[in-house]
């Protein structure tokens, strides 16, 4: 990862694209979580990359390419997120059933794991991109912090609360 | 009412392992559940990735907003690190002048002395003074073991102190990179989990509230000791202590986060396990029995009260924090602490432990707690 980091702020396209080829599943979720229209997801991942590589040499400490990378998304995720909703609100754009375009995979999931995805859902945008930071991802708090702009005890706080919410809706007859 | 130990420990250890029995599996559950979750991607977004530098987006109106952020980035660093540049050499005399402080303590001082001042964490807000008598009584336990090392860094623990309440825990670091260079001042250690010779949790990082502070002191370029002080939820029977974290980042503190800072973080990927055989035979407990005089306020209750070498640590349950507790009669000197502990789900109460930190020990103490205008008084009469 290094080489490619060393080739892509040499102007090298190629190695940077394998570099985001090779994080394509931890983008991707980062951006569903924000964005549910496979467009936008697209739009959001060519944007973030020649934002990126234009901004290549403000990475300073090559090894935190990753969080760097998943901040800038997260960035253009919400930007194109704002845009959408002030499309809706103003009436410029139908509310489309975006998950129809998601083509969502058919996955053979037990009663129990829909169930648990619908909790997760009932959680804020902000909740949810915590817990798959932490949980999918495997950050660290602190990385997470770096990555929202937060204060990691603001970070442990709302994973804490998230934690407690899906546990409050499984209790009140969620099931 | 008459308490006794087990009951107490037992009623702070029962709930926890009945909160902690839901959390791991939460927390398993989560776990596994994205697991599952997007590790398909469509095709369209590796499409999209492979194409990024030409498609038929407006590349020069993208790239005219990237140069300009580029380009007010650059401004900023440049700024910044004029900033820094200015700012590390008095920095570098601080902590000088730290270093030569502790030195200085060291040699003048016994070791004993050495300790409190370590352990004494009024600098962190936390009044502690009690543990002044538990090292002087030669209750801190030394942990003899090798650094466990990954990627230039070695951790290792070195003391070990706990009691029904406190847990304080010494990791001595040492580093193949320079402190001082790396304008480091404090270590935190991610995924921090704390459990006994029973898999009972008495701390984890993400799920428990009773961590209370860090005290982080540089020793020399390439040694630091850090000390971590938590409230240890009645465990004191626990007989071995198992402690694991996942990686060690090495920061500097500053009282406003930079995103620099940020940068300069030094992360370390370490699993850390160590298992501390815990000396028990030096914990004294002194328990009283709880009368009540008076109630007023039926919301608010005196659960248990018990002596330790900490001081006099009462366990009150209330339906909120605002209450006020009198002891002025009976103590002279000393400074009380409040600790909320967690919520009682069986009796719909929040715990807290009030902790007066006067060493004299008393056959008889009466006090009274105020609370919304109403009063109740207690009479705590020493058991054994």
């Amino acid at each position: 990862m290094e080489e490619l980091i060393k080739l892509a702020k040499n102007g090298d396209q190629d190695a940077f694209t394998e570099l985001i080829i090779s994080m394509k599943n931890e983008l991707y979720g980062v951006a569903r979580t924000r964005l549910k229209s496979a467009d936008d997801i697209d739009d959001a991942i060519q944007e973030t990359m020649i934002i990126a590589f234009n901004r290549l040499n403000t990475l300073h400490e090559n090894k935190f390419y990753k969080t760097w990378l998943v901040k800038i998304l997260i960035n253009e995720c919400n930007h194109i997120y704002r845009k959408q909703r002030l499309r809706e609100i103003l009436g410029f754009e139908n509310i489309e059933d975006y998950e129809d375009s998601l083509g969502k995979e058919v996955i053979d999931e037990t009663i129990s794991d829909m169930n648990f995805e619908r909790l997760i859902e009932k959680l804020s945008y902000e909740e949810q991109l915590i817990l798959k930071l932490f949980y999918k991802n495997n950050y660290t708090t602190r990385e997470i912090s770096f990555v929202l702009n937060r204060n990691e005890n603001t970070i442990k706080t709302i994973l804490r609360r998230a934690k407690e919410k899906i546990k409050q809706n499984y209790a009140g007859g969620d099931k | 009412m008459k308490p006794n130990v087990k009951k107490f420990k037992s009623f702070l250890t029962k709930k926890n392992k009945r909160g902690i029995l839901e959390e791991d599996y939460l927390d398993k559950k989560l776990k596994e559940y994205y697991k599952k979750v997007d590790n398909e991607v469509p095709k369209s977004f590796e499409d999209a990735i492979q194409t990024a530098f030409s498609s038929k987006k407006d590349k020069k109106f993208l790239k005219f907003i990237a140069k300009k952020q580029n380009f007010i980035d650059k401004i900023k660093f440049i700024k910044e690190k004029l900033s820094r540049s200015f700012l590390k050499v008095s920095q570098l005399a601080v902590v000088l002048f730290s270093c030569l402080c502790v030195t200085y303590f060291v040699h003048a001082t016994s070791i004993v002395d050495y300790l409190v001042g370590f352990f004494n964490l009024s600098d962190i807000n936390i009044n502690n003074s009690g543990i002044e008598q538990a090292l002087e009584k030669g209750e801190l336990q030394n942990v003899y073991m090798d650094y466990i090392r990954a990627e230039g860094v070695g951790v290792k623990v070195s003391y070990v102190l706990m009691n029904d309440l406190n847990l304080y825990l010494v990791f001595d670091i040492e580093t193949d990179f320079s402190l001082k260079e790396r304008d480091v001042n404090n270590v935190n250690f991610q995924r921090l989990v704390i459990t006994n010779e029973n898999g009972e949790t008495i701390y984890n990082q993400y799920m428990n509230d009773n961590f209370k502070g860090n005290k982080v002191i540089v020793q020399d370029e390439h040694h630091m000791k850090n000390l971590i002080f938590m409230i240890s939820d009645g465990n004191v029977e626990s007989n071995i202590l198992n402690v694991e974290f996942t990686d060690v980042i090495f920061y500097k503190n500053t009282t406003e986060e930079k995103e620099s800072d940020r940068l300069n973080e030094i992360s370390t990927k370490m699993n850390f396990k160590h298992n501390i055989e815990l000396q028990n035979e030096n914990v004294e407990n002194k328990i009283y029995d709880i009368i009540v005089k008076k109630e007023e306020n039926p919301n608010i209750k005196i659960s248990n009260a018990i002596f330790d070498y900490t001081g006099l640590n009462i366990l009150i349950l209330s339906d909120n924090s605002n209450f006020d507790i009198d002891v002025k009669n009976i103590f002279k000197d000393f400074t009380i602490n409040s600790y909320y502990i967690g919520e009682n789900k069986e009796l719909q109460k929040r715990e807290f432990v009030i902790n007066i930190s006067e060493m004299n020990e008393k056959n008889k103490i009466k006090l009274k707690i105020k609370a919304n205008n109403q009063i109740n008084e207690y009479e705590l009469i020493k058991n054994r």
